[in-house]
């Protein structure tokens, strides 16, 4: 707490005269010290996971206003509309685009940030810290009826000297009526980094839009990652989501997505791998607050020796959600002898005419199907990894772009490899 | 004209009476209000109870004081003033008791007749033997020699203290320790009867063994205290079904039911639980505290339980299985249906520690009108549990827009070739079933009926046959009106 404390007041210090902010800034970090850091054991939500991993003592301050150190950065990829982003700030872009915008920095526009921030309730102190300490905000903004013919990645690097810092980010995302567009989050970081990374993604999608979105978060082996996503759906509007998570020793992710329009439609899958002293942590809610919307969720992993990996779902229909059809499975590999799994896949249903089922399960390879491939002259390895692989890939999405697809494909056989001896 | 007199007589079905809400008129000896020291000494003089429960009550007690009522389930009801409660309440005795059911008050037996229960020779024609307990202290007990010959003991807490002190201080509180939990620590520090079983090496209980619990004073609380042990190689069936009189006032029940199956054992449990669950605003009602757990000791034993959870304005308990001995099984089957301000929080907990143990976990949750309906349960592997098997379905049904059903499930695994599925589904009562069954001429009550059998088939089929037919018609009587 002390150290937060130091890098909330060191934040401040370089706001400058920019009062608006200095009150928000305040304002949250109250909140934050009034909630504090959830705990494991008075918060269920918190039972499998101990956050006080990801903010250790002598966590250091990482100046707002330093310009991140781009000798390190990689080259733009022309196959995306690409984004860097180090230490919470651009550092570099390839595309100028006739109806998306793109903004950062101790923004003059701070009252649209504010209010758009306002509408999302706070629910934790972890919550409440990231925006108690953003100054650097990054919106990206698609303007109605644009369709954006590729993917816009938003790739996030390490920018500054290798030390214990908080990497505070904070994103939000705005697609407009009619609108379509993809997006690929590219997470990665050196191996001996120590920092905790922690992104606040916003994203609303107006009506009839369509958002997908793609997380691909491959840090350095030491680094802690916590990520927020707040989604919310509005009229017909439609959401796909990836998620794949392999890097970092901790990493917690909180996916809250609030479907408010009628008729929209959010599916939500993820493929993880854990391997030694990892722990991976998955939350998702999904509120169902309106009538005759979806929602899917798939989530497998594989968790190896002395990984973990929790998974902790939960979806909500409200009382005059009729004709909601939620679905939400969570699926476990395990493939060592001090693996664990934590899975809790819940429900709250208020509304009687519902389609909604849930599941979970935990299990090895089946040793059949070993022996079957064992017999067809496949080495036991390659015959582990394939049916690994043939698992994972299930939860890819058919409907994603080519080039997504074919990036997490890559990601997914870099993820394989750590299995095979 | 003919929609308005159906619309009216569904509401005179709903409004039905609780079907058992009587009080009988007996004279009781009631402890004063409140919980101290001095009353736990005072219900182990009365009950001439040897040293080493006293001192169990005392140690619980003690702890129990350390500890805050637990929030967590989410339930609403208003706070329980523990020390506005009485802790004792028996029915005044002859002297001696009776011995025989000739003795007994006849008025009791009179209640039980309206409960339909099988004693004395009903219950050797209905193949029970029942050891019936009337608030607190347990009356006659039938069947007692036949088991006697085979070395069974079925008995009442009290006379199992008195007579076979050396099972009870070996068994008790082995499996729900008095630190379990707030209700567990209560329990232990003031129970005031309840039964207890043993069934020797090698023999298989030739009856269902069945207690019948009523509560009965206004403004007790009831703490029993269940003990079953199978030994090596034995089997029982046990039967535990309630009904209690309407009351104004809110009553606790916080039981405590131990089971312990040695090797090769076998223990069934079914419960039928229907309580008064309180007027249609949601006064009154019993609330129902319960800590059930089972202990597979021994290898390849084996813990069943079943229940239909149709009563109490409060339920709140978690029937579990402690899977220890190697290729031990547990089971948990359950039907709990709420309606009118009913709040039901139930579930299981499946811990498994030996080899190739085995869970299933069949939950059907029925919520209708205001009703709050969970599942809530874990699935815990450890290290040790080499090839532990686990599956679990928990199937909600609504009946109507106001009411809830929420899953929570648990599942922890801690070993590579655990093997764990979990499923649940949510629906409603279809309307279009209905309207087709009722198109081929079966009213609505058969139409329900036969929907709902369909639904609970899982569960209904593991209960013995004459609580199958019971837990039908409970359910069918307490859906009336609800389904439109």
């Amino acid at each position: 707490m002390e150290s937060l404390k130091k890098i909330y007041e060191g934040n401040r210090r370089e706001f400058g005269n920019i009062a608006r902010l200095k009150n928000f800034s305040a304002e949250k970090f109250q909140e934050f010290e009034a909630l504090g850091l959830p705990n494991r054991f008075k918060n269920d939500d918190w039972k499998y996971t101990n956050i006080n991993r990801a903010f250790p003592e002598d966590l250091s301050y990482l100046g707002l206003s330093d310009t991140p150190d781009t000798a390190n950065a990689p080259e733009l990829d022309s196959r995306y509309y690409d984004i860097h982003i180090a230490n919470g700030v651009i550092t570099n872009l390839n595309f100028k685009l006739d109806g998306v915008s793109v903004g950062h920095g101790l923004s003059e526009s701070w009252d649209s940030i504010e209010q758009s921030l306002s509408r999302y309730k706070i629910k934790n102190g972890v919550e409440a810290l990231s925006q108690a300490i953003a100054g650097n905000i990054v919106t990206l903004k698609v303007d109605p009826a644009t369709i954006v013919d590729k993917p816009i990645r938003l790739f996030f690097y390490h920018g500054h000297q290798l030390e214990k810092s908080l990497v505070n980010s904070l994103v939000l995302i705005e697609v407009g009526r009619n609108a379509e567009v993809s997006i690929l989050e590219d997470h990665i970081g050196p191996v001996e980094s120590k920092d905790t990374l922690n992104h606040s993604f916003f994203i609303s999608i107006d009506d009839n839009a369509s958002l997908n979105h793609v997380k691909i978060q491959n840090t350095g082996s030491q680094t802690s990652f916590i990520d927020h996503s707040k989604i919310t759906l509005n009229r017909h509007s439609r959401y796909k989501a990836y998620n794949l998570a392999r890097g970092s020793h901790f990493a917690r992710y909180e996916l809250s997505m609030l479907l408010q329009g009628e008729g929209s439609e959010a599916t939500f899958n993820a493929a993880y791998t854990t391997v030694e002293g990892q722990h991976l942590d998955h939350h998702t809610i999904v509120d169902h607050a309106v009538p005759n919307c979806v929602s899917q969720q798939l989530y497998k992993g594989i968790t190896s020796d002395g990984g973990r990996s929790v998974f902790n779902g939960k979806v909500f229909i409200r009382k005059n959600a009729v004709g909601t059809d939620a679905s939400q499975m969570n699926k476990n590999l395990l493939l060592g002898d001090q693996a664990e799994v934590d899975t809790k896949p819940q429900m709250e249903i208020d509304a009687d005419d519902v389609k909604c089922g849930h599941g979970a399960t935990v299990g090895g390879i089946d040793p059949d199907q070993i022996f079957y491939l064992l017999s067809r002259g496949v080495p036991k390895d390659r015959a582990i990894m394939m049916l690994a692989r043939g698992f994972l890939r299930d939860a890819t999405l058919d409907s994603l772009d080519p080039l997504l697809k074919e990036r997490i494909n890559e990601e997914l056989e870099h993820g394989l490899a750590a299995y095979v001896q | 004209m003919e929609i308005e007199m159906m619309t009216e007589s569904s509401e005179v079905l709903k409004r039905r009476d609780y079907k058992y809400g009587f009080v009988t008129d007996v004279e009781t000896e009631d402890f004063p209000e409140g919980l101290s020291e001095d009353i736990i000494n005072h219900l182990s003089d009365i009950k001439n109870e040897p040293d080493f429960i006293r001192e169990y009550r005392l140690k619980a007690f003690r702890y129990w004081q350390t500890l805050e009522e637990p929030e967590w389930a989410q339930l609403n009801y208003p706070k329980i003033d523990f020390q506005a409660l009485r802790y004792y309440s028996a029915p005044k005795q002859n002297t001696d008791g009776p011995k025989s059911m000739d003795e007994v008050d006849p008025e009791i037996l009179e209640t039980f007749k309206r409960l339909g229960i099988p004693l004395g020779e009903q219950a050797r024609l209905a193949g029970v033997a029942v050891d019936a307990v009337f608030d607190s202290v347990s009356l006659g007990t039938s069947h007692q020699e036949e088991l006697e010959e085979l070395g069974i003991i079925f008995c009442s807490f009290s006379e199992a203290v008195e007579k076979h002190p050396e099972l009870v201080k070996k068994y008790l509180g082995k499996v729900v320790p008095y630190k379990d939990n707030f209700y567990a620590a209560l329990n232990a520090a003031v129970f005031s009867d309840g039964s207890f079983c043993y069934i020797p090496k090698n023999v298989k209980c030739p009856l269902d063994l069945s207690t019948y619990f009523r509560i009965n004073s206004a403004g007790t609380g009831q703490f029993e205290r269940t003990l079953v042990i199978a030994d090596e190689g034995a089997s029982v069936s046990y039967l535990e079904g309630c009904t209690a009189p309407q009351r104004d006032e809110n009553q606790l029940h916080a039981a405590v039911v131990e089971l312990i199956a040695m090797e090769r054992a076998s223990i069934k449990y079914s419960t039928v639980q229907n309580w008064y669950a309180g007027n249609e605003n949601g006064e009154g009602g019993i609330y129902n505290f319960v800590t059930k757990r089972g202990l597979c000791a021994g290898n390849h034993s084996h813990i069943s339980w079943t229940q239909v959870e149709a009563g109490s304005a409060i339920t709140w308990k978690y029937p579990s299985c402690i899977l220890k001995g190697d290729y031990s099984r547990g089971e948990f089957y359950s039907v709990a249906l709420t309606n009118d301000h009913m709040q039901a929080d139930t579930g299981t907990k499946m811990i498994h520690i030996g080899k190739h143990t085995n869970s299933k976990i069949i939950s059907k949750g029925i919520s209708a009108d205001h009703s709050v309906n969970a599942y809530r349960g874990q699935v815990k592997i450890l290290p040790s549990a080499d090839h532990a098997r686990n599956y679990s379905q928990c199937d909600s049904m609504l009946v109507g827009k106001n009411c809830s059903a929420d899953t929570y499930p648990f599942i922890e695994i801690q070993n590579k070739t655990a093997t764990v599925e979990h499923e649940a589904t949510t629906s409603k009562l279809n309307a279009d079933q209905l309207f087709y069954l009722e198109s081929r001429g079966l009213d609505e009550e058969e139409a329900i009926g036969l929907l709902l059998n369909g639904f609970c088939k899982d569960v209904f089929k593991e209960l013995p046959l004459e609580f199958s037919v019971e837990a039908v018609k409970l359910l069918e009587m307490k859906l009336e009106g609800s389904v439109g």
